[in-house]
Protein backbone atom coordinates (compact mmCIF):
# COMPACT_ATOMS: atom_id res chain seq x y z
CA UNK A 1 0.00 0.00 0.00
CA UNK A 2 2.49 2.61 1.36
CA UNK A 3 5.24 1.34 -1.55
CA UNK A 4 1.83 2.14 -4.58
CA UNK A 5 1.28 5.49 -2.67
CA UNK A 6 4.74 6.75 -3.02
CA UNK A 7 5.04 5.10 -7.03
CA UNK A 8 2.16 6.92 -7.48
CA UNK A 9 3.79 10.28 -6.13
CA UNK A 10 6.70 9.83 -8.01
CA UNK A 11 4.72 9.23 -11.36
CA UNK A 12 2.47 12.20 -10.84
CA UNK A 13 6.46 14.05 -10.21
CA UNK A 14 7.68 12.36 -13.31
CA UNK A 15 4.84 13.53 -15.22
CA UNK A 16 4.55 17.05 -13.44
CA UNK A 17 7.96 17.94 -12.35
CA UNK A 18 9.52 19.81 -15.19
CA UNK A 19 6.61 22.15 -15.32
CA UNK A 20 6.82 22.44 -11.19
CA UNK A 21 10.39 23.58 -11.66
CA UNK A 22 9.76 26.17 -14.63
CA UNK A 23 7.13 27.39 -12.34
CA UNK A 24 9.48 27.38 -9.11
CA UNK A 25 11.95 29.48 -10.83
CA UNK A 26 9.80 32.44 -10.30
CA UNK A 27 10.31 32.27 -7.18
CA UNK A 28 13.96 31.23 -6.73
CA UNK A 29 17.44 32.67 -7.52
CA UNK A 30 18.85 29.78 -8.61
CA UNK A 31 17.70 25.85 -10.48
CA UNK A 32 18.73 24.37 -6.55
CA UNK A 33 16.30 26.99 -4.47
CA UNK A 34 13.63 26.35 -7.27
CA UNK A 35 14.12 22.64 -6.30
CA UNK A 36 14.34 23.02 -2.91
CA UNK A 37 10.95 24.94 -3.23
CA UNK A 38 9.08 22.32 -5.32
CA UNK A 39 9.90 19.72 -2.79
CA UNK A 40 8.99 21.68 -0.08
CA UNK A 41 5.74 22.55 -1.56
CA UNK A 42 5.59 18.69 -2.18
CA UNK A 43 5.52 17.61 1.44
CA UNK A 44 3.17 20.57 1.97
CA UNK A 45 0.79 18.81 -0.78
CA UNK A 46 1.32 15.14 1.02
CA UNK A 47 0.14 16.71 4.08
CA UNK A 48 -2.73 18.37 3.09
CA UNK A 49 -3.59 15.63 0.63
CA UNK A 50 -3.44 12.99 3.20
CA UNK A 51 -7.23 13.59 3.94
CA UNK A 52 -8.22 13.55 0.49
CA UNK A 53 -7.07 9.81 -0.08
CA UNK A 54 -3.70 10.87 0.18
CA UNK A 55 -4.11 10.73 -4.19
CA UNK A 56 -1.69 13.53 -5.74
CA UNK A 57 -3.08 16.34 -6.42
CA UNK A 58 -4.44 18.58 -9.31
CA UNK A 59 -1.74 20.95 -11.03
CA UNK A 60 -3.68 24.35 -10.04
CA UNK A 61 -3.55 23.23 -6.26
CA UNK A 62 0.46 22.13 -6.93
CA UNK A 63 1.13 25.67 -8.70
CA UNK A 64 -0.56 27.20 -5.58
CA UNK A 65 1.33 25.95 -3.07
CA UNK A 66 4.65 26.60 -5.10
CA UNK A 67 3.46 29.78 -4.73
CA UNK A 68 2.72 30.40 -1.40
CA UNK A 69 6.16 28.72 -0.16
CA UNK A 70 7.68 30.97 -2.78
CA UNK A 71 5.98 34.45 -0.92
CA UNK A 72 7.29 33.13 2.11
CA UNK A 73 10.70 32.50 0.96
CA UNK A 74 10.71 36.12 -0.50
CA UNK A 75 9.93 36.93 2.08
CA UNK A 76 12.10 35.89 4.26
CA UNK A 77 14.78 36.29 1.65
CA UNK A 78 13.95 39.96 1.28
CA UNK A 79 14.67 40.76 5.18
CA UNK A 80 17.91 38.74 5.08
CA UNK A 81 18.92 40.81 1.89
CA UNK A 82 18.47 44.09 4.09
CA UNK A 83 20.06 42.78 6.81
CA UNK A 84 22.97 42.13 4.14
CA UNK A 85 22.88 44.68 1.43
CA UNK A 86 26.18 44.23 0.42
CA UNK A 87 25.58 40.85 -1.49
CA UNK A 88 24.70 41.08 -5.36
CA UNK A 89 23.22 38.17 -6.66
CA UNK A 90 24.47 37.35 -10.60
CA UNK A 91 22.56 35.34 -12.45
CA UNK A 92 24.20 32.23 -14.19
CA UNK A 93 23.80 32.59 -18.04
CA UNK A 94 23.97 28.39 -18.60
CA UNK A 95 21.39 28.18 -15.78
CA UNK A 96 18.34 28.03 -18.52
CA UNK A 97 14.69 27.52 -17.86
CA UNK A 98 13.43 26.35 -20.50
CA UNK A 99 15.55 23.29 -22.13
CA UNK A 100 17.74 24.71 -25.03
CA UNK A 101 18.49 21.12 -26.27
CA UNK A 102 15.53 20.59 -28.25
CA UNK A 103 15.28 24.30 -29.45
CA UNK A 104 18.34 26.35 -30.74
CA UNK A 105 17.57 28.16 -33.09
CA UNK A 106 17.95 32.55 -32.91
CA UNK A 107 14.16 33.02 -32.16
CA UNK A 108 13.82 30.18 -29.61
CA UNK A 109 17.04 31.65 -27.85
CA UNK A 110 15.74 34.55 -27.87
CA UNK A 111 11.97 33.40 -26.95
CA UNK A 112 13.55 31.77 -23.68
CA UNK A 113 15.54 35.20 -22.64
CA UNK A 114 12.33 37.38 -23.01
CA UNK A 115 10.07 34.57 -21.12
CA UNK A 116 12.56 34.95 -18.20
CA UNK A 117 12.54 38.98 -18.41
CA UNK A 118 8.62 39.02 -18.02
CA UNK A 119 6.83 40.74 -14.76
CA UNK A 120 6.75 38.31 -12.04
CA UNK A 121 2.90 38.59 -12.51
CA UNK A 122 2.77 38.26 -16.31
CA UNK A 123 5.49 35.24 -16.24
CA UNK A 124 3.63 33.13 -13.92
CA UNK A 125 -0.14 33.02 -16.47
CA UNK A 126 2.18 32.28 -19.36
CA UNK A 127 3.73 29.11 -17.85
CA UNK A 128 0.64 28.35 -15.79
CA UNK A 129 -1.35 28.52 -19.41
CA UNK A 130 1.32 27.54 -22.05
CA UNK A 131 3.30 24.48 -19.81
CA UNK A 132 0.99 23.88 -17.01
CA UNK A 133 -2.11 23.74 -19.83
CA UNK A 134 -4.01 25.28 -17.14
CA UNK A 135 -7.46 27.13 -18.12
CA UNK A 136 -8.26 30.79 -17.01
CA UNK A 137 -10.49 29.97 -14.86
CA UNK A 138 -7.66 27.76 -12.66
CA UNK A 139 -5.23 30.12 -12.87
CA UNK A 140 -7.83 32.44 -11.91
CA UNK A 141 -8.12 29.89 -8.30
CA UNK A 142 -4.15 29.20 -8.30
CA UNK A 143 -3.80 33.65 -8.35
CA UNK A 144 -6.79 34.53 -6.54
CA UNK A 145 -8.02 37.40 -9.65
CA UNK A 146 -10.57 37.16 -11.66
CA UNK A 147 -10.80 34.87 -14.92
CA UNK A 148 -10.32 37.91 -17.18
CA UNK A 149 -7.68 39.06 -15.13
CA UNK A 150 -5.64 36.23 -15.77
CA UNK A 151 -6.52 36.14 -19.80
CA UNK A 152 -5.85 39.98 -19.78
CA UNK A 153 -2.05 39.36 -18.70
CA UNK A 154 -1.82 36.16 -20.73
CA UNK A 155 -2.67 38.53 -23.72
CA UNK A 156 -0.73 41.49 -22.43
CA UNK A 157 2.50 38.78 -21.79
CA UNK A 158 2.28 37.82 -25.47
CA UNK A 159 2.07 41.06 -26.73
CA UNK A 160 5.10 41.75 -25.07
CA UNK A 161 6.38 38.81 -25.85
CA UNK A 162 5.85 39.38 -29.58
CA UNK A 163 7.40 42.92 -29.12
CA UNK A 164 10.63 41.91 -27.79
CA UNK A 165 10.99 39.35 -29.69
CA UNK A 166 10.70 41.55 -33.16
CA UNK A 167 13.27 44.15 -31.21
CA UNK A 168 15.78 41.85 -30.37
CA UNK A 169 15.80 40.43 -34.18
CA UNK A 170 16.26 43.80 -35.51
CA UNK A 171 18.77 44.75 -33.19
CA UNK A 172 20.21 41.89 -34.06
CA UNK A 173 20.27 42.24 -38.20
CA UNK A 174 20.96 45.76 -37.84
CA UNK A 175 24.37 44.59 -35.84
CA UNK A 176 25.07 41.99 -38.39
CA UNK B 1 -11.32 27.68 -36.17
CA UNK B 2 -8.83 30.09 -34.55
CA UNK B 3 -5.38 30.30 -35.66
CA UNK B 4 -2.80 29.73 -33.07
CA UNK B 5 -0.68 33.38 -31.97
CA UNK B 6 2.65 32.99 -33.82
CA UNK B 7 4.08 33.94 -30.10
CA UNK B 8 2.06 31.18 -28.89
CA UNK B 9 3.22 28.60 -31.43
CA UNK B 10 6.98 29.47 -30.85
CA UNK B 11 6.30 29.25 -26.69
CA UNK B 12 4.76 25.75 -27.22
CA UNK B 13 8.39 24.55 -29.07
CA UNK B 14 10.49 25.25 -25.90
CA UNK B 15 10.30 22.98 -23.12
CA UNK B 16 10.65 23.53 -19.46
CA UNK B 17 13.94 22.21 -18.30
CA UNK B 18 13.76 18.84 -16.39
CA UNK B 19 14.46 18.52 -12.53
CA UNK B 20 18.42 17.90 -11.46
CA UNK B 21 19.00 13.84 -11.26
CA UNK B 22 19.78 14.42 -7.49
CA UNK B 23 16.70 17.07 -7.02
CA UNK B 24 14.46 14.61 -8.60
CA UNK B 25 16.53 11.93 -6.12
CA UNK B 26 15.98 13.97 -3.11
CA UNK B 27 11.57 14.31 -3.79
CA UNK B 28 11.51 10.68 -4.28
CA UNK B 29 13.39 9.76 -1.15
CA UNK B 30 11.11 11.97 0.86
CA UNK B 31 8.07 10.72 -0.60
CA UNK B 32 9.20 7.08 0.08
CA UNK B 33 9.57 8.23 3.43
CA UNK B 34 6.13 9.77 3.49
CA UNK B 35 4.87 6.74 2.49
CA UNK B 36 6.37 4.98 4.90
CA UNK B 37 5.12 6.80 8.06
CA UNK B 38 9.10 8.15 8.68
CA UNK B 39 8.50 11.97 9.50
CA UNK B 40 10.25 13.89 7.06
CA UNK B 41 10.89 17.10 6.28
CA UNK B 42 12.75 19.46 3.31
CA UNK B 43 15.88 17.90 3.70
CA UNK B 44 17.50 18.97 0.54
CA UNK B 45 18.52 22.28 1.59
CA UNK B 46 19.62 21.38 5.11
CA UNK B 47 21.65 18.44 3.83
CA UNK B 48 24.00 20.77 1.78
CA UNK B 49 24.10 22.35 5.38
CA UNK B 50 25.54 19.08 6.48
CA UNK B 51 27.81 18.41 3.64
CA UNK B 52 28.90 22.10 4.09
CA UNK B 53 29.43 21.57 7.62
CA UNK B 54 31.20 18.28 6.96
CA UNK B 55 33.67 19.63 4.36
CA UNK B 56 34.18 23.12 6.68
CA UNK B 57 35.20 20.85 9.19
CA UNK B 58 37.48 19.05 7.25
CA UNK B 59 39.57 21.68 5.50
CA UNK B 60 39.75 23.18 9.74
CA UNK B 61 41.02 19.59 10.35
CA UNK B 62 43.19 19.23 7.43
CA UNK B 63 44.91 22.51 8.51
CA UNK B 64 44.66 22.21 12.08
CA UNK B 65 45.89 18.93 12.71
CA UNK B 66 49.09 17.52 11.44
CA UNK B 67 48.74 14.42 9.66
CA UNK B 68 49.54 11.75 12.05
CA UNK B 69 50.00 8.80 9.25
CA UNK B 70 51.52 5.64 9.63
CA UNK B 71 52.81 3.21 7.05
CA UNK B 72 49.83 0.53 6.80
CA UNK B 73 48.26 -2.11 5.13
CA UNK B 74 44.64 -1.79 3.76
CA UNK B 75 41.47 -0.76 5.90
CA UNK B 76 43.13 0.58 8.80
CA UNK B 77 40.24 2.54 10.63
CA UNK B 78 41.88 4.72 12.84
CA UNK B 79 38.77 6.03 14.86
CA UNK B 80 38.30 8.86 17.25
CA UNK B 81 35.23 9.59 19.87
CA UNK B 82 34.62 12.80 20.51
CA UNK B 83 32.50 14.45 22.24
CA UNK B 84 28.81 15.44 21.92
CA UNK B 85 29.24 19.08 20.36
CA UNK B 86 26.17 21.40 19.90
CA UNK B 87 26.38 23.11 16.18
CA UNK B 88 23.15 24.52 15.02
CA UNK B 89 20.86 22.26 17.00
CA UNK B 90 23.29 19.40 15.15
CA UNK B 91 25.19 17.06 17.66
CA UNK B 92 28.14 15.24 15.99
CA UNK B 93 28.52 12.04 18.00
CA UNK B 94 31.49 10.70 16.26
CA UNK B 95 34.35 11.76 13.99
CA UNK B 96 36.47 9.20 12.60
CA UNK B 97 38.92 9.22 10.19
CA UNK B 98 40.02 5.80 8.41
CA UNK B 99 42.59 5.02 5.48
CA UNK B 100 40.87 2.96 2.78
CA UNK B 101 43.78 1.97 1.04
CA UNK B 102 47.21 2.71 -0.21
CA UNK B 103 48.52 2.82 -3.57
CA UNK B 104 52.22 3.20 -4.91
CA UNK B 105 52.25 6.74 -7.25
CA UNK B 106 55.37 6.69 -8.32
CA UNK B 107 58.98 8.28 -7.01
CA UNK B 108 60.72 11.60 -6.87
CA UNK B 109 63.14 13.36 -5.52
CA UNK B 110 63.14 16.06 -2.60
CA UNK B 111 65.21 19.53 -2.64
CA UNK B 112 67.94 17.73 -1.35
CA UNK B 113 68.03 15.15 -4.08
CA UNK B 114 67.45 12.31 -2.47
CA UNK B 115 64.71 9.96 -3.63
CA UNK B 116 61.63 9.45 -2.13
CA UNK B 117 58.64 7.29 -2.97
CA UNK B 118 54.94 8.65 -3.56
CA UNK B 119 51.84 6.93 -2.20
CA UNK B 120 48.39 7.76 -2.25
CA UNK B 121 46.74 6.79 0.43
CA UNK B 122 42.85 7.29 0.14
CA UNK B 123 41.41 8.19 2.98
CA UNK B 124 37.58 8.42 4.01
CA UNK B 125 36.45 11.21 7.26
CA UNK B 126 32.79 9.71 9.09
CA UNK B 127 30.63 11.68 10.89
CA UNK B 128 27.68 10.67 12.87
CA UNK B 129 25.70 12.86 13.45
CA UNK B 130 21.94 13.57 15.27
CA UNK B 131 19.88 15.98 13.74
CA UNK B 132 17.17 18.02 15.33
CA UNK B 133 14.49 15.61 14.50
CA UNK B 134 16.14 12.86 16.21
CA UNK B 135 17.59 11.12 13.33
CA UNK B 136 21.16 9.98 13.21
CA UNK B 137 23.00 10.55 9.73
CA UNK B 138 26.28 9.15 8.84
CA UNK B 139 28.54 11.88 7.01
CA UNK B 140 30.96 9.90 4.42
CA UNK B 141 33.80 11.90 3.11
CA UNK B 142 36.48 10.35 0.82
CA UNK B 143 39.36 12.36 0.02
CA UNK B 144 43.36 11.32 -1.29
CA UNK B 145 46.25 12.59 0.69
CA UNK B 146 49.81 11.97 -1.14
CA UNK B 147 52.49 11.06 0.71
CA UNK B 148 56.19 11.43 0.22
CA UNK B 149 57.98 8.60 1.93
CA UNK B 150 61.68 8.25 1.78
CA UNK B 151 63.04 5.34 0.06
CA UNK B 152 64.90 4.28 2.93
CA UNK B 153 61.76 3.39 4.75
CA UNK B 154 60.62 1.82 1.69
CA UNK B 155 60.91 -1.59 3.40
CA UNK B 156 58.61 -0.76 6.17
CA UNK B 157 55.80 -0.62 3.47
Amino acid sequence: MAHALATEWKQWLADNGARLLLFARGWSQCRQDAEDLVQEAILRLWNYQADKGATPPDLPLAFSTIRFCGLNHHRSETRRRNREESVIYLNDFQDVWLDPVLEEDEEAVLLRGAVERLSPKLREVVVMKTWGGLTFAEISETLAISPNTAASRYRYALDQLSHELRRLKEDRHANA
Amino acid sequence: MQTPDPIEAALARLMPSAMSVSGQRSIEEMLDGLAGGVPVSPVHRFKRQLIGMAIAASIAGMVAIPVLWQPAHKTSPTVATVEPVAASEIVCLEDRDRVDSIDFEGRDSAANGSAMKIMRAHMVRERVVRVPEGYTMLISEPRDERVYVPVEAEESF
